[in-house]
């Protein structure tokens, strides 16, 4: 009799502890991720910083939309000047085109991956993360017309290659380069001219154009904003981006050129 | 037994494997001890760095902020437009870019957050920035050495040359983080998108960056550097190289590729090894020496800008490509601004003047004859003639005998007139001359003609019995019908071509010559009087004439030297030669406009007078006195203030002569018009601010190094000894071989009254002004005659007519070269984490690039153009 009480008890102190425990798992869990989030996206706000810190007025800045499966989704690409060594090879270049939008990831159907490719300018080098026969030099040389063919072909450059976290090949592995981080969702990319109509910035996107005189596509899939060295007083003051990893949204604002 | 044995076995066993699991533990713990070491050290820099970036960035935003504030820029009228009502002084020195540093005693806030530039063989920086604008004892003199907790090593060279500041932000330790900035301005340095040489196959037409001895300076790495950027072709065409490449420099055409603002890191820091040595520019000068590096940039900018704009004068005109009335709009504007002109009318009838004159100096032959432009002031029509080298009355003879009967007579008068007529030279072909209505052939150059006339003698003999003139002068004269002084007659020299308007190029009247004789009976008259002829000081253009007879001892023949000296005097508009120089070309250096004369022939309407005569007229010699440049503006007078009225006090420009202000009014480097952000476009790429360039880039501006004094000897020219004069005079100092220009004014230095004495704020270091820079160079070339003439006096070399062209010709050559002020700046910065002993834990350098040529408006900022940290 005292054993069967005694095990009922045991029991019953063990059901309660491993409740107990689940309770603190999942806790744990939660907190381990939300952790690892913020720990991504710190580190995923320390890049986008440091690439609008780096970016060049003498090259140009482009907040565009593309297509991701018949959704349209932002893309900033920003020409950035200095020290670029290669991610994929032994090139340095002076410069570099960094790009951030989304991309499918090919190994799920529901988590998009934060596309974050550095293409170096070098007048050198094609393979990799080199984009071959531009650097800053030519940049300098192409029209606003040639910037934006060059800006539809970074934009469409995700299709060109299989974006797959977690790898399955050594193919798919040689292209990570192109990720920032997984289950990303909800990009935003918005940008400001330090205008404050009603007391708050107004921030221009693909559904609040701008009246500015750059290149200003339509709204929607076609938006387009395009600023150049060309004209080095229009450019943004600041860019917002707002994004969401594993369900936390999240919010980063850059000055632009300061 | 054998059990027990096999046991004690087993036991030897069991020691060896717990003493492998033991090692094996320590290895895993040791290594888990170095990982966790590892990473601790790592996120401790990564903890470290994540606030030194912001720091950087900040210090980049301070600076923009600082290049923007020192632009001065008026909501209406942009750049320069707002001084806050500083005085004139402080408003002089706000327009330049001149790192501030000690001088003597004066401690001169000039630009506090600039750095003075590197030189070889430096000891001392005088000034390192200080953004902060405090500290000022520690910036000024610092001493070049190791780097310690006071200063920085921003460039990487191993010597210190930063000021560190406390920037107040610590972090969850209490460390302290420091930071260091250099700024620098690169229009200081030489640019390898834009120099080139000055003696290439083909060269602008007029004077262009371009020019600047990039060749010469970089010497073996020179010709691939100019291939690379020619994309292949390495071309000599410069012309083709200037207007497609370094005057458009972020949108070249053709197969241009200069180099981009990505290669500027391997010229900001100087580390060998360092991760910066990439790049094409890289590729080009890798055998380049470090101390030649530095002093190279990809990228400068200066805006032609000016220093009061209003409206729409916002920056010089650009004299190529501007019409005659735009021209004269600007001169002026110019002249009322510096106060040259009794008032707007009298400046009216100099600008009309000048315009024509610059017409007629780049017009080839007699394209344009006359070079006529119509003009009104008030109600008044005028019309101004351009001058060209022309014949001109060298001397003149009347000579009267009364009547021995009065009136009715009959009458025994007699008289005889005569005119010599000297031909300097350089005539356009193509004209027609008349003297007295009458058509003559002008004699052959370099040589004059006797035209006379007579009444009452009867023959050539009896005038030389009567006269004394040698009657082989007279036999080889010609005979002029009318021309006589008799009752107030004026002799007139004309010139004409086909169908145009015939124009007086010069004239002598009776009362030129005192002559006054009325009639047959007037008894006034019974000497002759006769014009000076000296030919050595060029006198023969202008119409000053010898009021004294052979008594005097001045011999005069017509036909012969009149052996005056040099030193005889004359009258006082008679000192000073004014001799007519003409390019038959596109004016092609800013420098040339100190050719133009600012009175020519002139048209009332009724009545025309003559360049000859119009020099001596007081509205016009009243503003330029006698003076070596007579008619001319002149940038080395013997009074800062020669062309001003009396008692005139400087106030919005500088005290220096209003000639070296010229380069505020006009240029002939045309701006970049591919950039769309400015209006008007205004960025010029290349050109050197003489106010922070070094010893070794001043020396690669294009000097002339042939300078021609005809009939003496020339002067050998050394560029070293040429920029020992400019940083002399712009540090206040003697230098090298130069003058000691401690004081300006001083008859040691400069020796111009009144020369940037005006008050003590004006008496600091730097140009005002880059026209400035011409007053070294004269006194330079001014030294170097005189060393080479012995014997000759700096009067007598004043009263040479080939002098002022000599003395400017090193001006000329750089005038369109040069600013004063500057739009790119580069920032070296190094941020530093210390704990609470002062240690250094660790130090972060970035490198910034900052372009405020796109600042127009107030709410504009400098335009970043490379942030990047040194990995």
């Amino acid at each position: 009799m005292e054993l069967l009480v005694s095990i009922a008890i045991l029991v019953i102190m063990i059901l309660g502890f491993s409740r107990v425990l689940s309770q603190s798992q999942r806790v744990t869990s939660t907190a381990t991720a939300a952790m690892r989030s913020n720990a991504s996206a710190a580190a995923i706000v320390d890049v986008i910083r440091n690439d609008i810190r780096m970016a060049t007025q003498n090259g140009f800045l482009c907040i565009a939309t593309k297509d991701l499966a018949g959704t349209p989704v932002p893309v900033l690409i920003v020409t950035k000047a200095g020290v670029s060594p290669s991610k994929t090879g032994s090139d340095v270049g002076t410069g570099s085109f960094v790009c951030l939008s989304l991309a499918a990831n090919s190994a799920t159907s529901t988590n998009d991956i934060l596309w974050h490719p550095e293409w170096i300018l070098a007048s050198s080098g094609s393979a990799g993360d080199v984009w071959s026969g531009v650097d800053l030099a030519t940049l300098q040389t192409y029209s606003l017309a040639d910037i934006e063919h060059l800006v539809d072909d970074i934009v469409d450059e995700d299709q060109s290659v299989t974006l797959s976290v977690p790898a399955s090949s050594l193919a798919e592995l040689g292209n990570l380069w192109h990720v920032l981080t997984t289950d990303c969702s909800d990009l935003t990319i918005e940008w400001t001219d330090g205008d404050a109509p009603s007391g708050n910035l107004e921030w221009y996107h693909k559904d609040n154009v701008s009246g500015e005189p750059f290149e200003n596509g339509t709204s929607g899939s076609t938006y387009r904003a395009l600023w150049t060295k060309d004209d080095q007083t229009n450019w943004p003051k600041a860019i917002k981006i707002n994004f969401e990893i594993d369900g936390l949204e999240y919010e980063v604002i850059c000055p632009v050129g300061q | 037994m054998k059990h027990r044995r096999k046991y004690r076995n087993r036991r030897g066993s069991v020691l060896l494997m717990v003493v492998g699991l033991l090692t094996i533990l320590a290895m895993l713990g040791g290594t888990l001890l170095i990982i966790s070491h590892m990473d601790a050290k790592t996120s401790d820099a990564l903890s470290a760095k994540s606030q030194a970036d912001p720091i950087a960035e900040g210090i980049v935003s301070q600076v923009q902020a600082l290049l923007k504030e020192d632009l001065y820029i008026d909501a209406t009228n942009g750049p320069y437009g707002n001084y806050d009502g500083s005085t004139s002084q402080e408003n002089w020195r706000k327009f330049i870019d001149h790192p501030a540093y000690e001088s003597g005693g004066l401690e001169v806030e000039i630009d506090h957050w600039l750095a003075s530039g590197w030189y070889s063989g430096i000891t001392t920086w005088a000034h390192v920035s200080n953004i902060s604008g405090e500290n000022l004892n520690d910036v000024n003199n610092v001493t070049v050495g190791a780097p310690d907790n006071d200063y920085a090593d921003a460039d990487g060279d191993g010597d210190r040359d930063a000021r560190f500041f406390d920037t107040g932000v610590t972090n969850n330790e209490g460390e302290t983080y420091y930071a260091a900035v250099r700024v620098i301005d690169l229009a200081g340095l030489l640019c390898v998108n834009t120099g080139a040489q000055s003696d290439a196959a083909t060269m602008p037409d007029t004077t262009r960056p371009v020019s600047i001895e990039l060749s010469s300076f970089l010497s073996g790495c020179y010709s691939n550097l100019h291939d690379e950027r020619c994309g292949g072709t390495g071309t000599t065409d410069l012309e083709d190289f200037s207007e497609n490449a370094a005057e458009c420099l972020l949108a070249p055409s053709g197969d241009y590729l200069p180099f981009a603002i990505g290669d500027e890191m391997y010229l900001r820091w100087l580390t060998a090894d360092a991760p910066t040595e990439t790049g094409r520019l890289y590729d080009e000068i890798t055998s380049l020496a470090t101390d030649k590096r530095r002093q190279l940039t990809t990228f400068t900018c200066s805006r032609s800008l000016v220093r009061r704009p209003t409206g729409t004068f916002t920056e010089p005109l650009v004299l190529t490509g501007s019409t005659i009335n735009e021209i004269r709009d600007r001169v002026v504007y110019m002249l009322a601004q510096l106060s040259i002109g009794a008032d707007d009318n009298a400046r009216q009838h100099i600008a009309a003047a000048f315009v024509a004159n610059l017409w007629a100096y780049q017009s080839n032959g007699t394209t344009g004859f006359p070079w006529a432009f119509n003009y009104t002031v008030g109600a008044t029509s005028y019309t101004a003639y351009g001058v060209v080298p022309q014949p001109v009355i060298t001397e003149s003879y009347a000579r009267f005998v009364q009547s021995s009967q009065p009136d009715p007579g009959p009458h025994d008068h007699k008289w005889f007139a005569a005119i010599e007529i000297y031909n300097p030279g350089s005539l356009p072909a193509g004209l027609t001359y008349k003297l007295a209505d009458t058509v003559i052939s002008v004699p052959v150059s370099g040589q004059r003609n006797i035209y006379y006339d007579y009444e009452g003698y009867g023959n050539l003999a009896a005038i030389a019995a009567d006269t004394g003139i040698d009657q082989a002068t007279l036999n080889d004269g010609i005979r002029i019908n009318g021309l006589q002084f008799y009752e107030g007659k004026t002799v007139k020299l004309t010139c004409t071509k086909l169908a145009s308007p015939e124009i007086v190029i010069d004239e002598v009247s009776s009362a030129d010559l005192n002559h006054s004789a009325a009639s047959p009976t007037d008894s006034s008259e019974t000497d002759d009087i006769r014009r000076d002829d000296a030919t050595n000081r060029a006198r023969y253009n202008i119409a000053a004439y010898l009021h004294t007879d052979d008594s005097g001892g001045v011999q005069q023949e017509l036909g012969e030297s009149n052996n005056l000296t040099e030193s005889t005097t004359l009258s006082p508009d008679a000192d000073y030669s004014a001799p007519i120089i003409r390019k038959e070309g596109e004016i092609s250096d800013l420098g040339e406009l100190l050719h133009i004369y600012c009175a020519g022939h002139f048209s009332d309407g009724s009545d025309e007078i003559p360049f000859t005569k119009r020099l001596l007229n007081s509205s016009i010699s009243a503003i330029f006195d006698d003076n070596p440049a007579r008619g001319r503006l002149d940038p080395h007078p013997d009074d800062v203030a020669y062309d001003r009225p009396t008692g005139y006090t400087f106030t919005d420009y500088p005290d220096v002569p209003a000639a070296a202000m010229l380069s505020e009014f006009f240029t002939l480097v045309p701006p970049d018009g591919t950039r769309t952000d400015i209006t008007p476009d205004s960025r010029i790429y290349g050109r050197i601010n003489i106010n922070t360039a070094t010893e070794d880039v001043l020396e690669r501006l294009p000097f002339e190094t042939n300078i021609t004094l005809s009939g003496y000897t020339n002067p050998v020219i050394t560029v070293s000894d040429v920029v020992d004069y400019i940083i002399a005079y712009r540090d206040m100092t003697q230098h090298g071989t130069s003058r000691n220009y401690a004081s300006r004014s001083d008859p040691a230095g400069a020796d111009i009254t009144n020369l940037r004495s005006n008050d003590p704020n004006s008496n600091i270091d730097g140009f005002l002004t880059a026209g400035e820079v011409a007053i070294p160079l004269a006194d330079y070339v001014t030294d170097r005659i005189l060393a080479a003439n012995g014997g000759l006096t700096l009067d007598d070399l004043k009263k040479l007519a080939p002098y002022l062209e000599a003395r400017d010709a090193l001006y000329r050559s750089i005038s369109n070269l040069i600013t004063v002020n500057s739009d790119v700046y580069a920032a070296n910065i190094v941020v530093q984490l210390r704990d609470s002993d002062g240690n250094t834990r660790y130090t972060w350098n970035y490198i910034a690039v900052l372009d405020r040529s796109n600042c127009d408006d107030t709410g504009d900022q400098p335009a970043v153009l490379l942030f990047s940290e040194i990995k």
